[in-house]
């Protein structure tokens, strides 16, 4: 029998924790909107040992509802030319916030713009970063104290590491 | 007075935008602030360059238009010149409900590089709420 070599962590979709936990990869985690339990398994010889861990934060489901809700944004929805957001900002901006979960982040505020692209902000006190993601591209912005910081490309992989900058002193 | 193509550079200048205010889309709902989107060009619509009325030629009222679908905010040619950006005076003709339509106070902000997100968000964070 195969036992896992160490914690891992796991989500599934039924809350019958038992009977119906499934493996799954980041990936098709992020692809799967509508996860709700979490599940940290542990082997002991061919024992299996569950404990719940925090499903997606409450902020985060708002957030995401609210990017699911620009999807009925046609073109000119600000009556000034705005185009309707695409469908890879739609999935990708959800993505995002899934993985800010994952790190115990909550996404401030996420909003449509007027060139098919979705605004995330994560914020504290006096540093604010900007996720701008567009159909072609992903670019993100930090402030502080209302003052420009820096700009730039950036990858999924590389979330934590703005995240990070928000939290240094 | 200025001319159509004009910088404007009055220091004490100020500029209105206005901006869909339908579900607070572009407002902050937690401070009332613009969100860097509402400040963001349109490169298909207005050739990379952002609409403004010049304030000291156009009542807020007039600026913002229907109150219900839209709001007002201002922001300083101090701002738009201190992040490299100008302004230049247009005002334009345009017909609204079968009537010619004069605003004599529209300008644009010129200078943004489409790969250039920061003078969005330092022009959003620089706003003040009019209407």
């Amino acid at each position: 029998m195969t036992v896992l070599s160490k914690v891992a962590s796991f989500r599934i979709q039924d809350t019958n924790i038992i009977d119906n936990y499934s493996t799954t990869t980041n990936n098709s985690l992020f692809e799967n909107p509508s996860y709700s339990v979490g599940l940290l398994i542990e082997p002991f010889d061919s024992a299996i040992s569950i404990t719940s861990v925090n499903s997606i934060s409450i902020e985060n489901q708002e957030t995401i509802n609210t990017i699911k809700s620009f999807k009925s944004l046609d073109n000119n929805w600000d009556e000034d030319g705005a185009q309707a957001i695409s469908l890879f900002s739609i999935y990708k901006s959800i993505e995002i916030v899934k993985m800010l979960d994952r790190l115990n982040i909550d996404v401030y505020l996420a909003a449509p713009g007027p060139n098919k692209e979705i605004l995330l902000m994560v914020k504290t006190s006096s540093k604010e970063l900007e996720l701008i993601i567009y159909p072609n591209k992903m670019k993100f912005v930090k402030f502080e104290n209302n003052e420009f910081i820096s700009q730039g490309d950036f990858s999924i992989e590389e979330i934590p590491s703005l995240y990070f900058w928000t939290q240094s002193v | 007075m200025y001319n159509k193509g004009d910088e404007i550079i009055e220091l004490d200048a100020i500029f209105y935008r206005r901006i869909y205010r339908g579900d607070k889309k572009y407002i902050d709902k937690k401070t009332g602030r613009p969100t860097s989107r509402a400040f963001t060009p349109r490169p298909n619509k207005d050739d990379g360059k952002l609409s403004v009325d010049l304030s000291s030629l156009i009542t807020p009222k007039n600026s913002c238009g229907d109150l219900l679908k839209f709001t007002l905010y201002s922001v300083t040619l101090q701002t738009i010149n201190s992040i490299e950006l100008k302004a230049i005076y247009d005002p334009v003709k345009y017909i609204f409900n079968n009537q010619e339509i004069t605003n004599k106070a529209h300008s644009y902000i010129t200078g943004f590089d489409e790969d250039d997100e920061s003078k969005a968000g330092t022009l959003a964070r620089s706003s003040k709420n009019i209407l």
